[in-house]
């Protein structure tokens, strides 16, 4: 059975929390992170989509990046979240809990009939 | 492997090493430094391994993955392509200059400017000033269409070229805009030829920016190479060198003429 793959715009907002999140349990690589959400459901992560978010992070300094060098030669390299990164995540988290609350808040509440009739007439 | 119609592995690793070199080039083009264009190949070589993908399914085009990363450009690198050019510019201005003014130096008359010369003149300057907007879609040619046929196309652009500009000489022949002493146009001339080349000798030696592998210091990478240092050192000294080669050839046909 194949993943499910989630509209663009919703894994657009999400991806770069949910990346944060992947690098909470320690350092990592980038095909890791990639293969640890497809396992959590979000579907395949591409290469394209996922190295120029990774880049905006360290940019903005949540990420650090140690290349991990062997024998014959560069191996992987590994990213982790600094402590910049662990507030921006837990910042993160928190919004976007109060977000998804809200709009769960929404879709759950029952229109009235009022309130269908003033978003239905509105050009009066 | 996806949809992809490439079916071992041998003939995906050829395919995404060309793609990671096609990344090195447009990386070069948005001006990144050596060291950042290493690591940004380097993490996408590591993650196609990972995952057996084809490039062009994973990352998308390399033109386009480049632009997505936003890599900084190095500072003042579109100033030294403006300060390349302007350099051209004016020893391009000398070169024609010492050809028109060599021959009425030796037999001491004045130099005529034809209305042809002025055109062809003002033709070559729009061209050179506009040539590194077209630098990037040149090079994307080449790589796309292969050598030959840009060097095809190219040639086939040159000789357009040269047939409009002798057009240009022959229908103007005779319109003689001004004339003026030889001596002071061949001293400015050969200050137009040298001077750039002198101003980038000095002021830009031969700095390599290497691809730094991750992991390797700077220091370890192959320094430029001998050969490589005089291809350089000829390519800066091209116009003038050409021009010798130009004006002993144009005496050699007023001495024939005479």
């Amino acid at each position: 059975m194949s993943a499910k793959q989630w509209p663009s715009d919703w894994m657009r907002a999400a991806l770069g929390l949910c990346v944060l999140r992947t690098l909470a349990a320690g350092p990592t690589y980038g095909y890791a992170i990639a293969a640890a959400l497809e396992a959590n459901g979000f579907g395949a992560i591409k290469g394209g989509t996922l190295y120029p978010l990774l880049t905006r992070c360290e940019a903005a300094g949540w990420i650090a990046v140690e290349w991990r060098v062997g024998a014959g030669g560069p191996e992987r390299k590994y990213l982790s979240l600094t402590d910049a990164g662990r507030d921006e995540l837990a910042t993160q988290t928190a919004n976007w809990c109060d977000f998804t609350g809200t709009v769960l808040a929404h879709l759950d509440n029952t229109p009235t009939g009022s309130t269908a009739r003033t978003t239905g007439t509105d050009k009066s | 492997m996806t949809t992809s119609n490439i079916r071992d592995a041998h003939d995906r690793d050829t395919e995404n090493e060309k793609w990671l070199e096609s990344l090195t080039i447009e990386l070069r083009l948005l001006d990144v430094n050596g060291t950042r264009i290493g690591d940004a190949v380097a993490t996408a070589r590591e993650f196609l391994v990972d995952s057996g993908a084809l490039a062009e399914e994973s990352f998308d085009s390399a033109r386009h993955y480049a632009a997505e990363l936003g890599l900084p450009a190095t500072a003042g690198a579109s100033k030294g392509v403006w300060g390349a050019t302007l350099r051209s510019g004016l020893g391009l201005l000398g070169l024609m200059a010492l050809i028109e003014a060599v021959v009425p130096l030796t037999h001491q008359t004045d130099v005529t400017v034809g209305l042809g010369v002025l055109l062809i003149t003002v033709a070559v300057l729009a061209i050179i000033a506009f040539l590194p907007r077209l630098l990037s879609t040149i090079i994307v040619r080449i790589l796309s269409h292969g050598k030959v046929r840009a060097f095809v196309e190219g040639a086939a652009v040159g000789l357009a070229v040269t047939l409009v500009f002798v057009l240009i000489s022959l229908w103007s022949v005779d319109r003689i805009v001004f004339s003026v002493p030889a001596l002071p146009v061949f001293i400015v001339a050969v200050v137009l030829l040298i001077a750039p080349a002198l101003w980038a000798q000095f002021q830009y030696p031969y700095q390599d920016d290497p691809i730094v592998p991750p992991g390797s210091a700077s220091a370890d990478t192959p320094r430029i190479s001998i050969g490589i240092r005089l291809f350089l050192f000829a390519t800066n000294w091209m116009l003038v060198i050409g021009s010798v080669i130009l004006c002993a050839f144009v005496l050699f046909m007023d001495t024939l003429a005479r």
